[in-house]
């Protein structure tokens, strides 16, 4: 196996210590010595928050060097705002953008979709046969939402005769909100579900559930209406605390909640969806709102090159295989990973994109300039947790489920308007802000 | 210092998207303010600023009021002391910042008055 650099104790400890302002001024120092004049290549698999946030940091420091984003998708998604377009909150308006608006202007933008990952070649090939050779490469893929695992399902039918999914993308969250909209106010059996696999934003579906309650509330639907959450992992939230609250609180709104349970086939047409218990049994049930999550992997050509974990648990999903800390590949030192693409434990949030960012910008730029990685990721990740219209819980946590909130006077077992703020009118101009690289 | 920059980005953020509202609140209040300067008798006056301050105790209860409401939210849902500190915060600063329109305005009012 290829060796990894390691993370010097002096080094972790200044980074944990300074936080940003000794990233910047490691950014600053490498960049004054030796990175400007280097002519290296660096190729961006991916141009969401992750692709672009690290496009602009790079664009500022390698002068000499060339960066290529390789992403056919034009149109940016702001996804953090689909639960409030797939609430009737938010128009879809707000949560597009384009990513013409916020890729630096230095670099290429290859609007294909990368095909093949050679990392033995350090090429990668794209969907139209082009090949891209790379010194480094990040790949920033996201997720792939596997909706065919669930037989029967046509993404097309969401927003129609009771279906929802807010993953699955804007127009699927204006219309999941057409069909929230009316069983708010009709009522009748609601399902909300989760898959087994890693999700990414694993507080979207309680949010859903917990914004639809109070949508059964305002609109009059409430008191005709079951609510269920089928589960397929062994909890709601990944923090028991939190489990238990999230438990608490759907108990008290007369919901049913089960473990273990998967969703396996729908029929859009009579509203039937079929699950699997437990016990591996099979069981039917009519709805009359299904909000789906689609269970997620990688995509296809990161799951199918030699970048993909090939055993352990993030084997299945083909997820990327970094380094927890380092995010540097496992067996490729020029190869970093940042965002969802990441088979890591939990974190598949824009939070973790804005902490992870800055540290595999350092690492990648300590790698050129063939230096000690000086940067650890804890595996901050956040969730701003919305119990109802107008009041949140800030969660943040680490690899190790420890709570590290960013503000020590906002107590994250507290639901306040202050979060609720934050999360409606504050994130997303924080957001723009990450993606230009600033934060 | 994380939270630092954080919550300057944020800020600035927000600023950014609201770009033209805080465009016309600072190029108005400068004009105003730099109007009323330059008008005969002194700028600042024991009366107008009387009339600023209750204006503004107006304007705060008005806004600790409503700002919820405006937000998606609602005052009942406010229970937890960061949530006063904000809303004293928010609306301090809005009414504030209106204060700084209105005191020229009444200054300039005053002064086009005709002399008795
Ligand atoms: C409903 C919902 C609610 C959420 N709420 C929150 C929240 O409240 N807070 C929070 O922090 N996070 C939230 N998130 C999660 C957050 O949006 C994601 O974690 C974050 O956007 C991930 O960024 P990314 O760059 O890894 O992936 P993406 O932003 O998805 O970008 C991946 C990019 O890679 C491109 N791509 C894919 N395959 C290829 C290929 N083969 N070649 C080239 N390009 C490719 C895609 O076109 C896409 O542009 C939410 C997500 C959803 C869906």
């Amino acid at each position: 196996m290829t060796k990894l650099y390691k993370t010097s104790d002096i080094t972790r400890r200044k980074f944990l210590l300074g936080g940003a302002a000794t990233l910047a001024a490691m950014t600053t120092s490498f960049n004054a010595q030796a990175l400007k004049n280097t002519p290296v290549h660096v190729v961006i698999a991916g141009s969401g928050s992750a692709g672009i946030s690290i496009a602009n940091r790079l664009a500022r420091v390698l002068k000499k060097g060339r960066v290529t984003v390789i992403d056919r998708k034009e149109t940016h998604y702001y996804w953090p705002g689909l639960t409030l377009v797939a609430t009737g909150a938010w128009p879809k308006s707000k949560v597009l953008g384009q990513n013409a608006d916020y890729l630096p202007s230095n670099v290429d933008w290859i609007k294909e979709m990368v095909a093949e990952f050679d990392p033995d070649n350090k090429q990668v090939v794209t969907d139209t046969g082009r090949a891209v050779n790379y010194d480094y490469l990040v790949v920033a893929t996201g997720v792939e939402y596997n909706y065919h695992a669930i037989e029967g399902l046509d993404t097309d039918a969401i927003g129609h005769n009771g279906l929802a999914s807010v993953y699955h993308s804007p127009d699927a969250a204006e219309r999941s909100w057409d069909a929230i909209k009316k069983y708010s106010e009709q009522g009748g059996n609601g399902f909300f579900t989760l898959p087994s696999t890693p999700i990414r934003c694993a507080g979207a579906p309680l949010k859903m559930t917990f914004l639809t309650l109070d949508r059964l509330q305002q609109n009059g639907g409430f008191a005709k209406a079951k609510m269920n959450f089928y589960s397929a992992t062994n909890n709601l939230f990944g923090l028991p605390w939190f489990n238990q609250f999230i438990l608490d609180r759907y108990h008290d709104a007369g919901m049913t909640v089960k473990f273990r349970t998967e969703l396996k086939a729908v029929d859009t047409d009579k509203r039937i969806a079929t699950f699997v218990d437990a016990d591996g049994e099979r069981f039917e049930t009519d709805y009359d709102l299904l909000h789906i999550v689609p269970p997620m992997r990688a995509s296809a050509p990161v799951r199918n090159s030699k970048l993909a974990w090939r055993e352990g648990n993030m084997a299945s999903g083909g997820w990327l295989a970094v380094d927890k800390e380092t995010l540097q590949h496992i067996n490729y030192p020029e190869v970093f990973g940042c965002g969802d693409v990441n088979g890591t434990p939990r974190g598949k949030t824009a939070a973790t994109v804005k902490m992870s960012v800055p540290i595999v910008v350092a690492n990648l730029l300590a790698t050129i300039a063939g230096q000690e990685l000086p940067a650890s990721f804890n595996g901050y990740t956040s969730c701003p947790l919305l119990t109802k219209f107008g009041a949140a819980m800030l969660i943040e946590f680490d690899y190790n489920g420890d709570l590290t909130p960013t503000y020590p006077f906002i107590d994250p077992h507290k639901e306040s308007w202050l979060a609720w703020v934050m999360k409606e009118q504050l994130l997303k101009p924080t957001y723009l802000q990450m993606l230009k690289g600033n934060v | 210092m994380s939270e630092l920059n954080l919550t300057f980005f944020m800020l600035l953020g927000y600023a950014q998207a609201h770009w033209f509202v805080v465009l016309l609140f600072v190029f108005g209040a400068a004009g105003l303010n730099y109007t009323a300067w330059v008008q005969k008798g002194a700028f600042f006056n024991r009366d107008l600023l009387k009339q600023t301050a209750i204006g503004f105790g107006g304007l705060f209860v008005f806004l600790c009021l409503t700002l919820p409401a405006m937000t998606g939210s609602s005052l009942a849902m406010l229970g937890y002391w960061v949530d006063w500190m904000l809303l004293i915060v928010m609306a301090g600063g809005y009414a504030f910042a209106i204060s700084l329109w209105v005191y020229p305005i009444l200054r300039l009012r005053e002064s086009l008055k005709p002399a008795d």
